[in-house]
């Protein structure tokens, strides 16, 4: 704590920019929690606050992205106690008017994943999106969370259980794929 | 009933996909594989939810479309930032590779041969890149060269196995340094440029077929790829 206050200004600058980079993997993973732009661009903008505000208490620099996930999950989770203070937040789950039988275009495709993302339990959201667009390792995210070690890695493997039954008709593009590739005429290595 | 010993195995087999295994849990893990069809299967699954998913949310769909306010007033001061995370992750970009050989990962075969009996081989090398970052791109390039290089005289192999928005990097309209991965592979025999042809179909699906780079390779998926290749000993780098 008292090496954080003898911090020289251009170090304080420093994480200040760093800060404000990490602005748009905020704003993803707000929103892939939220399902909702703006409010994932509120959220971030709270967080973002904070983070300026708290920045003497980041102790280490190389752990700044796991530090702002902290406070967005603080953010979220705060805005949840406020506008939904009865419900279970494993329960929180978005309206979306997407539905799975259209044509999948690439957009469709994307849309029809994030579909199924958002329809996760939150906890199982938050966990997956974490580890998988974050790159955040399971101690981090036991820390993002303050949640066990083995609740993390239940939680990631029923989600993308739940992912893998909901997004089957994806799956199969794989297989269906396998076959088609015996017609193509490009150089292909084993 | 719920069977405790299948979701312990399914947990390990999610933590061996995110690399979170130490290299004896690997080992062990990649032993489990060996003797299961049905577990490499899950494996497969396991990585393609993670490509999905990373897929959904491609970060230049964040970056090009937030809400019109800034965090920051002026768009020097956004500038002057961009620059210098660039230089910091170029700066950083050194450290952040991973060989897993070096911390012990020596795989088994999938056809009878344990993982014992596989000699690693120093000089049969696989560069992994799923990402889209130029930083990324260029860490692999300048790896690939090097090693290339080293090998020259030994009878090496360098595998680039792309996949994901990895892709990026072989094909014509995205990728910046065409002509820099043309000149390496004619310059270096031993390396070698490898596209997932899952991912190709992915965007065949979508109605966006790719063009790739003229020395471009083709694999039918590169996770069976990788594997193969680590149950021959090859080292795995992922970027």
């Amino acid at each position: 704590m008292l090496k954080n206050l003898f911090r020289p200004k251009r170090f304080e600058r420093q994480l200040e920019l760093q800060i404000a980079a990490h602005r748009p993997r905020l704003y993803r993973l707000a929103n892939s929690w939220c399902g909702d732009r703006m409010l994932a661009d509120d959220l971030v903008q709270e967080t973002l606050k904070k983070a300026l505000l708290k920045q003497h208490q980041l102790k280490e620099f190389s752990r700044l992205e796991a530090w702002l996930c902290r406070i967005l999950h603080n953010c979220w989770m705060e805005y949840l106690r406020v506008k939904k203070p009865a419900m279970d937040i494993d329960d929180v789950t978005l309206q979306h008017d997407q539905t799975p039988d259209k044509e999948l275009t690439e957009q469709q495709v994307v849309e029809r994943v994030r579909h199924a993302i958002i329809m996760l339990p939150l906890t199982q959201r938050q966990v997956i999106t974490l580890v998988d667009l974050e790159g955040s390792s399971y101690e981090e995210v036991s820390e993002i969370l303050e949640i066990p070690l083995g609740t993390v890695m239940s939680r990631l493997s029923r989600a993308r259980l739940l992912l893998k039954e909901r997004l089957i008709g994806i799956q199969n593009i794989r297989s269906a794929h396998a076959r088609s590739t015996h017609q193509n005429h490009l150089r292909s290595v084993k | 009933m719920k069977n405790l010993k299948d979701d312990k195995i399914a947990e390990r087999l999610h933590a061996l996909a995110d690399g979170q295994l130490n290299a004896k849990d690997r080992r062990e893990v990649l032993q489990i594989l060996e003797n299961s069809t049905e577990l490499r299967g899950e494996m497969c699954d396991i990585y393609r939810i993670k490509d999905l998913v990373q897929t959904a949310y491609p970060l230049e769909d964040f970056e090009h479309k937030m809400p019109s306010r800034q965090f920051f007033s002026t768009q020097l001061f956004s500038k002057v930032a961009s620059y210098f995370v660039a230089f910091l992750v170029t700066l950083a970009a050194g450290y952040k590779i991973h060989d897993f050989t070096s911390s012990g990962i020596t795989s088994g075969g999938f056809h009878g041969l344990s993982i014992a009996e596989i000699k690693p081989q120093n000089n049969k090398v696989i560069l992994f890149l799923g990402s889209s970052e130029p930083a990324k791109f260029m860490q692999t390039l300048s790896k690939a060269e090097s090693l290339a290089k080293q090998f020259e005289k030994s009878d090496g192999k360098v595998y680039v196995v792309t996949s994901s928005a990895g892709i990026d990097l072989l094909r014509t309209n995205t990728s910046p340094h065409e002509g820099h991965i043309k000149e390496m592979t004619k310059l270096y025999p031993s390396l070698h440029f490898v596209a997932c042809n899952n991912t190709l179909y992915q965007y065949k699906k979508a109605g966006k077929p790719v063009e790739l780079i003229e020395s471009a390779e083709i694999a039918p998926s590169a996770v069976e790829f990788v594997v193969k290749h680590l149950q021959q000993g090859w080292r795995y780098i992922a970027i």
